[in-house]
């Protein structure tokens, strides 16, 4: 019988890193706010603490993989962010990792 | 002041000044969309609930802003750690042997009464070792912090480290030469009794050791040396160490050197007769015979501690499946 907590840990390992590839992914195919792209992350089944996502945009911003503007046309400004060029870049990188994993563990026999 | 106001301000206290105004402003637009959203989701939850609902789930504001400054959230992190327990480790083998023996030697020379030198040396020595680890784990925080790497401070790992003799097998020169020393230890203590070198005007001998130690104290100590004596050969047959040696090791060291302290202390390891009888400590020196004593129990102890930690030692690098 599999440990629900064993499980979980072995998720939170797998997942790690995840959430930049996907902030960079999703934000490269429309600019975005914090929170609205805390909802698009948890409709893709990739939900991520606020805690968590706030700071990491603000630390891919400073590595300048990704640009903001500020979006003055609600009563309350909001950072909209971008992926900038680099951004992209990357993320075709890490995409070509992914996908070597995926053909590795395709390969693998299932035992 | 509202909630969420002083949630911020709790967070921006913890980054560095030039990050405030962005981290507060990127912290406000985070906690009012959540609440806004929160409050289209269920109208009928009042807002203040909703407030602390979505701070609550922001979680510490300390760790928040550790998360936002990028600063580590432990003291020594798995890069530096094996090299801050090594060295603390060393030095506290190092120096607590030595400070455990000064003391006593400082506090003796200054006339303390028994009770008072324990009581310093028990004292001191912990004192010394919390003293040790603190400023230790100070410095590998300071560098944990600085960026220094574990290849700053040592030479990278390779199979060369790698123990020689992973088992502590029994070296025959080591058994014959510690039998030796014990049963040249026992040969001297009944030698100088039975006979004695000097004697008195009435022709009775005098004997180096105080002779009343017979009574308990001389017959348990050569009892102390007979059970080593029979451990040591016991080792050699078996040819190896075990865990158990160590304990036996630490025991009869304790066992000897307490059985020699105790007539130090009273002033009567030395047999008092004999050195008045041949006029030694004279006025041509300073020499006590109380120094004397403390001087042999000394050495003594210092002996002993130095079996103890390397018992300790080899019986470490016994495999468990051995041990």
């Amino acid at each position: 019988m599999l440990e629900p907590d064993l499980v979980a840990q072995h998720r939170q390992e797998l997942r790690r890193g995840t959430t930049s590839l996907a902030c960079l992914a999703l934000l490269a195919q429309q600019p975005d706010y914090g929170y609205n792209l805390l909802s698009r992350l948890a409709g893709l089944g990739l939900a991520t603490e606020a805690n968590t996502l706030y700071p990491l945009l603000r630390r891919l911003d400073k590595q300048g993989l990704l640009t903001f503007e500020w979006d003055t046309s609600d009563a309350r400004p909001r950072k909209v962010y971008a992926t900038s060029a680099d951004g992209i870049a990357l993320v075709d990188l890490l995409r070509t990792d992914w996908n070597l994993l995926t053909d590795a563990l395709n390969r693998m026999e299932k035992p | 002041m509202t909630l969420t106001e002083r949630y911020i301000a709790a967070v921006t206290t913890k980054v560095p000044a030039g990050q405030r105004e962005e981290v507060a402003s990127d912290l406000r637009e985070a906690i009012t969309d959540a609440i806004d959203a929160r409050l289209d989701a269920q109208p009928t939850t009042p807002a203040s609930a909703i407030e602390r609902e979505v701070l609550n789930d922001m979680g510490d504001p300390e760790h928040l802003a550790a998360t936002y400054a990028e600063r580590p959230l432990f003291l020594i992190g798995p890069a530096l750690f094996l090299q801050w327990k090594r060295l603390t480790v060393l030095l506290l083998w190092i120096v607590l042997p030595i400070i455990a023996v000064l003391i006593p030697i400082a506090g003796y020379l200054d006339g303390d009464s028994w009770g008072a030198v324990v009581g310093q040396t028990i004292g001191g020595t912990i004192t010394v070792g919390v003293h040790l680890v603190f400023w230790v784990t100070l410095v590998f925080a300071v560098l944990e912090r600085s960026g220094v790497t574990a290849r700053d401070v040592s030479e990278p790992w390779s199979v060369d480290s790698l123990k020689e003799t992973p088992d502590a097998t029994v070296p025959v020169g080591d058994t014959i030469g510690a039998a030796a020393t014990l049963v040249v230890t026992a040969v001297f203590l009944i030698w100088q009794q039975v006979y004695p070198w000097a004697s008195n005007s009435a022709g009775e001998g005098l004997p180096l050791l105080n002779p009343e130690l017979w009574t308990l104290l001389l017959p348990a100590l050569l009892a102390v040396m007979a059970v080593e004596l029979v451990v040591l050969i016991a080792r050699q047959v078996r040819g190896s160490w075990t865990r158990a040696d160590a304990w036996v090791t630490v025991a009869l060291n304790v066992a000897s050197v307490t059985l020699l302290a105790i007539p130090v202390w009273q002033h009567q390891l030395l047999n008092r007769e004999l050195f008045t009888e041949i006029g030694w400590p004279d006025a041509a020196t300073t020499v006590t015979l109380d120094q004397v004593e403390w001087l042999t129990l000394v050495v003594v102890a210092v002996i002993a501690a130095v079996d103890i930690v390397s018992a300790v030692r080899r019986a470490r690098r016994v495999t468990p499946s051995r041990g």
